[in-house]
């Protein structure tokens, strides 16, 4: 294989392939999936996986973990929709769930960077927190929201047609792309996902990136919540459980490594797009809505097992680490 | 012009139970190659972390360029010019090389009111320093993808993109081939050309003799002696490596050394060891010496069957045995006690009893499968006994329990298999003097009793002590046995650290 065609043969490359696969059959066998109306929901729908899933991509990449986002973005919901009841314009509510995100975020990143617990620990625990908190703020969910708070989903169209979330999300994508390729914070995610030892010594502040990671990740948590939230005049108290696994399953199937350090943008658009898709395209082909999270799972599975192929070395079951006559392990 | 880059004036660092460096002192000049050199242990690569920052000395003063410095990170010493090369790379796996040269210090540039990458600056600047290294790496190419040497040029690229004055190599040829070697050194000659500083760590006599103007050596912590290399031969340097009194508190009896009763013929493991052939008698102990990273414990692994991988024939009392996993030799027994125990040996938070007792649980339970608590307690409480782990009972957790008296339950849960061969990795790495001394009684107890014993172990006082015969390994092959009565630490060392082409030659 030449170069040229190796660095060619990238995750995203086989991850588009994949995509462009899967539309090839739902326009054969799925009669309707491409109409105007099912084309715009699930763009909608891309944006707000995509915007959480870039925000749990970085999370992931400092090889840290979040499981509380979809409580986060319930609370975030909901607190929307009371503001929204007041008569909030859009401009603040976007700006309300920015912040709330980036510090209700900020408490998971703290917990694991200043208590030392594990990330998957310590967001599992925030989720039980954040879930535990909304029965106490409100009763219930929240109905009858002016037509103020459902701006975004029904009149701020593009075009006539296009939800507005698309906008919102491409602005999103676009200064990502940028911040990855040209702000030395992302070097630090990057090299504290590969190795954190090495970041240190590299005089890399590690614990107060990882925070500052989650702080920017839960403002895009509360960007994401902004378009859930204000897609109609009702909030529940349940609008953002499970959608976690989604984000961690577009990031993942983006070809970012769970163990953090490798993993592109550009994968997790592609990751988010076909995890929008499966939803609905189930629904067209005809098969159970049921088998949906099923299908998802098996298509991380194997797509997790296709990229670590492509990587697994030889490791040996015992390593030797050379220890120095003081007991420490010498570098 | 000569001056006086790197200074360090009696370093001292002690860890919780240990003096790791006693007194240091180095001069480092500029355009100079200065070798540090000393055995396993001695302090080498503590030092090196010491002068930039990774540790903290306890006292001594450390000056660069007459300035006294106490850096608190590597990245400080770096950015005041002083740039290591540690022995495991540093480097990130999945980032460019581009990123790596600069990572934590990028090249920047305004774009409006942000400060953003600049990588036209740093490819700029990468290719010139790789001019100057006289090696072709491709900037974009990610680090895995790059072979040892080449990550080793990025190494030093990387320190010579913070103006490095003084670089420090540590054991920088132990992972390269011959060819590698050359073209490393023919850097190294270069940049001292450039008037640097450079600290060679290495324990390879001859490359410290065909590269380095000067060599200090330590021992055990201990600054020994700083010579002129011109002025001075191997002999001398290991002399003055070595120059340890053998302890008194080696109870070797007389064995009772019978027939053969394991042979290990061209055992290959790639990158790890090369056409290995040895054997071990009834009732002796073996001692297999060499430095770190001689394939030493890959070898006990293999012929235990961890790695599985490992090519070559085993025969045990004249039988060809085929071991596949760590069962199969476990069955055959062959037990293996790991030099980590922490990691491999105990589980600490378990007890005695249920530690000496995990490898053979199907022995302890009763025809319901349900343990049999009562037999487990018996085991732990008559090993406690005859082993003498102090311990207030056998549910005593190991956690608990100080380093002797771990590695004693590490040696009782090898026993209770009831061995014909046991192999000690480093039995007393990290334990006492006085735990020492009684893991050495228990040892000459054990083969008294007729047990064969092979025990790996990186002090040589240790091994010429307590063993029958001693094989030398080096680079993943056998360099040399010694009977008892005819090795010596001087013989042992030297032919630890010969180089490969020496030993063909031989």
């Amino acid at each position: 294989m030449s170069a040229t065609l190796k660095r060619f043969r990238t995750t995203e490359f086989y991850l588009s392939l994949f995509l462009l696969l899967m539309l090839i059959v739902l326009a054969v066998g799925a009669k309707g999936f491409y109409s105007i109306n099912n084309v715009m929901n699930i763009l909608n729908s891309f944006s707000y996986i995509l915007i959480a899933a870039i925000g749990m991509n970085l999370i992931i990449l400092t090889s840290n973990i979040d499981v509380s986002t979809g409580a986060l973005i319930s609370v975030v919901c909901l607190s929307l929709a009371a503001l929204g009841k007041q008569g909030l314009p859009f401009g603040g509510l976007l700006i309300a769930a920015i912040l709330m995100g980036a510090v209700l975020s900020t408490l998971n990143g703290l917990f694991i960077t200043r208590l030392r617990i594990p990330a998957i620990v310590a967001t599992l625990a925030t989720t039980q927190i954040f879930q535990g908190v909304l029965p106490l703020v409100v009763e219930g969910s929240i109905y009858d929201l002016p037509a103020s708070f459902t701006w975004l989903a029904f009149d701020a169209k593009l075009f006539g047609m296009m939800p507005a979330s698309v906008l919102i999300c491409l602005i999103v994508t676009v200064i990502a792309i940028l911040f990855m390729k040209y702000s030395r914070f992302s070097k630090k995610i990057y090299a504290i996902g590969n190795n954190m030892h090495g970041a240190r010594l590299a005089g890399i502040g590690v614990e107060k990136t990882i925070v500052l990671t989650y702080a920017i990740a839960g403002a895009l948590f509360g960007i994401s919540a902004v378009i859930i939230a204000t897609a109609g005049q009702r909030v529940t108290t349940t609008m953002g459980s499970g959608l976690e696994m989604t984000f961690i399953a577009a990031v993942v199937l983006g070809g970012t490594s769970t163990a953090g350090g490798s993993g592109k943008i550009a994968g997790t658009v592609i990751g988010a797009l076909i995890l929008s898709i499966i939803a609905p395209a189930i629904n067209y082909l005809g098969i159970s809505q049921n088998w949906s999270d099923a299908i998802k799972g098996a298509i991380i599975i194997v797509s997790v097992i296709a990229s670590a192929s492509k990587t697994i070395r030889r490791k040996r079951l015992i390593q030797s680490p050379v220890v120095g006559k003081s007991g420490e392990v010498a570098a | 012009m000569e001056e006086i880059v790197l200074s360090l004036r009696g370093i001292v660092k002690s860890f919780p139970g240990v003096l790791a460096l006693n007194g240091i002192n180095l001069e480092l000049k500029s355009g100079e190659i200065h070798a540090v050199c000393g055995e396993n242990g001695a302090g080498k690569s503590t030092l090196m972390k010491v002068v930039c920052g990774v540790y903290k000395p306890d006292s001594g003063v450390i000056t660069v360029c007459n300035e006294s410095v106490c850096f608190t990170d590597p990245m400080e010493a770096y950015r005041q010019g002083v740039s290591i090369i540690f022995q495991e790379t540093s480097l990130f796996e999945e980032m460019t090389v581009l990123d790596n040269l600069f990572l934590g210090h990028e090249l920047t540039k305004k774009v409006g009111p942000l400060s953003i990458i600049d990588y036209k600056a740093m490819v700029v600047k990468a290719r010139e320093i790789f001019d100057r290294l006289h090696v072709a790496i491709d900037l974009d190419a990610l680090i895995k993808s790059l072979g040892m040497a080449q990550k080793q040029m990025v190494e030093i690229a990387k320190a010579l993109t913070f103006d490095a004055r003084i670089i420090i190599f540590d054991e920088p040829t132990a992972s390269l081939t011959q060819r590698e070697v050359e073209a490393l050194f023919a850097i190294i000659r270069d940049l001292k050309k450039q008037n640097l500083g450079i600290v060679y760590i290495s324990h390879r006599l001859e490359e410290i003799f065909e590269l380095c103007d000067r060599v200090t050596v330590i021992r055990d912590g201990e600054y020994i002696s700083t010579k002129n290399t011109a002025d001075t031969c191997k002999d001398d340097l290991v002399a003055d490596m070595v120059g340890r009194k053998m302890g008194e508190y080696y109870p070797k009896t007389d064995t009772n050394v019978g027939g053969e009763l394991l042979r290990v013929e061209h055992f290959y493991d790639e990158g790890f060891l090369e056409d290995v052939s040895f054997h071990v008698n009834r009732g002796e102990i073996l001692g297999f010496a060499g430095l770190a990273g001689a394939g030493r414990t890959e070898l006990m692994e293999a012929l235990c069957g961890f790695t599985g991988k490992a090519q070559g024939k085993v025969f045990l009392e004249g039988e060809e045995i085929d071991i596949q996993s760590y069962q199969d030799a476990m069955a055959k027994g062959i037990v293996y006690v790991s030099e980590d125990r922490g990691k491999y040996g105990l589980i600490v938070d378990m007890s005695i009893e249920q530690n000496i007792t995990l490898p053979q649980l199907e022995n302890y339970s009763n025809r319901g499968g349900l343990l049999d608590l009562l037999k487990i307690r018996k085991t732990g409480e008559r090993f406690i006994a005859d082993i003498g782990i102090k311990a207030p009972g056998a549910d005593f957790l190991t956690t608990n329990l100080s380093g002797g008296n771990q590695q004693k339950v590490s040696v009782s849960k090898a026993l209770a298999l009831d061995p014909k061969l046991l192999i000690l990795d480093e039995p007393t790495r990290g334990v006492d003097v006085n735990a020492k001394a009684e893991i050495h009684k228990i040892i000459s107890q054990l083969t008294a009793k007729g047990l064969t014993i092979i025990m790996v172990s990186s002090e040589l006082p240790e091994l010429l002590g307590m063993c029958d015969r001693i094989y030398v390994m080096k680079d993943g092959c056998v360099a040399g046995c010694f009977d008892r009565t005819d090795a010596t630490q001087e013989k042992i060392l030297k032919l630890a650290l010969e180089s490969r082409q020496q030993i063909n030659a031989v």
